[in-house]
């Protein structure tokens, strides 16, 4: 019994423990590309949670002020190369993020689309304005399967409603032809 | 005489009101564990929703996909134990299970077809379930609804709970043939009912946020004029007495008003135990129950209204349910314009869109989306008689 009840409570606090992919830190050891860049007076260190960049895959910048967020506030921007990579530039401002502390984050569903990209940082703070600019990107296509592959098996349930309804009409077009005689 | 009894199919001296009463019995308290299944799906999608909106952490073991996937889990064990024990009961040939209320499936198994479909929604929720981890590891976690196994996901659950709507439908034309009312089946089928469409009335979220204009129209008013039609004809046309769709409605409205408070408090006490904070500009209201549409009542009552007018009057029934359903869907349209909260609540795009260009968009779209939705509300509303009808012939 005692070990029935270990076993149920080793469960519970497994599914109320949903924290495992953020540690309750900086920037966490998995991610995967680190760059130390001077935005003006402001030296940042920008993380990232996954890389090379990859077209729609979802990923999470971190940028740390090496002396901390108190005071500063900061916009990242993502410039495509061209408007034939992607029409317009993305402006986000950073902010705080559970679990991540003295660091701005930014998560998001990934680069729009693959080609080269430019990354600018802009720390606004006590010492005034500073911009900088991460080494030009290059962003790959998407991960994977292609997308429209990726709908067509997630349509899969749908083949087999549209299967179902079929069948359905059919059987009662039958009944009713059966009751009409 | 042991020679004859033995060559009659055994199934044909199972008759008599008394055994087809218990089946039924048996048939809508496995029903009723898998409805309260699917109301906790519906309570642990709402707060996964909001839970990535406001905390956001993410894993695959949590809380909230814990209740989730404990509703088709629930929904799929009872459905095989269902088909099981009928099967054997057949077999048998024991009271109340025949040739008439059973459907056969795969040669040897007989079980109520809204068993069947219910499970294998079930099933596929679970190749879901393992379809969405394969695509996360493609594609990253989860910041969108919007994605290929999230859909795999949605339809494999509605799967799950249009085998619910046959089982309920199932038990009320059984209870009719037996001259009784059916109201305990009725209630049953329009709480499944009004679940499908709060289920998708959370995935409708997408067109308020993701894909606002699409092709030109907006997705939020044509998605309305898909679903809800499309439900409310099929409860108001299979209801016999007046008010089918009114009564989905209503439980529509109770279930939108528990996913107005539930997912906060819920990520509240969450939290707390994780000892994360929420998120700069976590939304502080409910991000499923946001699409949920506010005059669904009004709705159904239109609907209601059409088919009871076309039964008093003896109006053509293709008629009145495509008047009804634009009728309602163009009420709805002028009365609760969800997608202009996308611009009185602007954010930064994550598409780079400025807020005047959203607004020239929107613009644009509203007159086209108007009548894409009217029209579509009607030959929707068409197809809603069409699954009521099937519904009224469904007894096996």
């Amino acid at each position: 019994m005692r070990r029935i009840k270990a076993l149920l409570l080793g469960l519970l606090m497994t599914l109320v423990m949903p924290s495992v992919a953020l540690a309750h830190g900086g920037i966490p050891d998995e991610d995967k590309h680190h760059e130390s860049i001077k935005a003006g007076p402001y030296t940042v260190v920008v993380a990232m949670a996954d890389w090379p960049l990859k077209a729609l895959k979802s990923n999470r910048f971190i940028v740390q002020p090496i002396d901390g967020i108190e005071g500063k506030s900061a916009t990242l921007r993502l410039i495509p190369a061209s408007p034939e990579v992607y029409p317009r530039t993305i402006t986000h401002t950073l902010t705080p993020y559970p679990g991540i502390q003295n660091a701005w984050a930014y998560e998001f569903a990934g680069m729009p689309a693959a080609g080269p990209w430019r990354i600018e940082i802009e720390v606004n703070g006590a010492a005034g304005k500073g911009v900088a600019e991460l080494a030009p990107v290059t962003v790959e296509g998407p991960p994977g399967v292609p997308l429209w592959l990726g709908w067509v098996m997630g349509l899969t349930p749908v083949y087999g409603l549209v299967w179902f309804g079929v069948r359905e009409a059919k059987r009662v077009r039958r009944l009713q032809t059966l009751e009409a005689k | 005489m042991a020679i004859v009894s033995a060559t009659v199919r055994p199934q044909a001296q199972a008759r008599g009101p008394a055994a087809d009463r218990h089946e039924s019995r048996a048939r809508l308290t496995a029903a009723t564990v898998i409805a309260l299944g699917c109301i906790a799906f519906f309570l642990g999608l709402t707060w996964d929703v909001q839970w990535h909106a406001a905390v956001g952490p993410d894993s695959f073991f949590t809380a909230p996909h814990g209740l989730l996937y404990s509703g088709p889990a629930l929904g799929g064990i009872i459905s095989l134990l269902v088909v099981i024990a009928t099967t054997t009961k057949y077999h048998k040939g024991a009271p109340g299970v025949t040739d008439g209320n059973t459907t056969p499936w795969l040669r040897y198994f007989r079980a109520p077809v809204g068993f069947i479909v219910t499970g294998l929604g079930a099933l596929s929720f679970l190749v879901g379930g393992l379809f969405d981890l394969w695509w996360h590891t493609l594609y990253g976690f989860d910041v969108t609804l919007l994605s290929p196994a999230h859909f795999f996901l949605l339809f494999s659950m509605l799967i799950t709970l249009i085998g619910m709507t046959y089982t309920f439908a199932s038990e009320v034309n059984r209870a009719y043939a037996r001259g009784e009312r059916g109201t305990y089946a009725t209630v049953g089928f329009a709480l499944i009912l009004a679940l499908l469409m709060n289920v998708v009335g959370v995935f409708l979220f997408i067109g308020l946020y993701d894909a606002v204009v699409a092709g030109g129209l907006l997705v939020y008013a044509v998605s309305v004029a898909l679903l809800f039609p499309l439900g409310l004809v099929a409860a108001s046309t299979f209801v016999r007495r007046f008010g089918g769709a009114t009564l989905t409605a209503l439980f529509f409205t109770a279930l939108r008003v528990i996913a107005l408070y539930w997912p906060l408090k819920m990520v509240e006490f969450l939290r707390q135990i994780d000892g994360l904070p929420y998120k700069v500009g976590a939304p502080m209201s409910s991000i499923p129950a946001r699409a949920m549409p506010v005059y669904l009542i009004l709705f159904a009552l239109v609907i209601d209204g059409a088919v009871a007018l076309g039964r008093k009057y003896r109006l053509s029934q293709r008629l009145v349910v495509a008047g009804g359903a634009a009728l309602a869907t163009l009420i709805n349209f002028l009365l609760d314009p969800r997608w202009m909260t996308v611009l009185t609540a602007w954010k930064e795009s994550p598409t780079g869109l400025t807020k005047a260009e959203m607004a020239d968009q929107i613009a644009r779209a509203t007159l086209p989306s108007a009548i894409v939705a009217v029209v579509l509300a009607a030959l929707v509303g068409l197809f809603g008689a069409g699954y009521g009808k099937v519904l009224r012939s469904t007894d096996k």
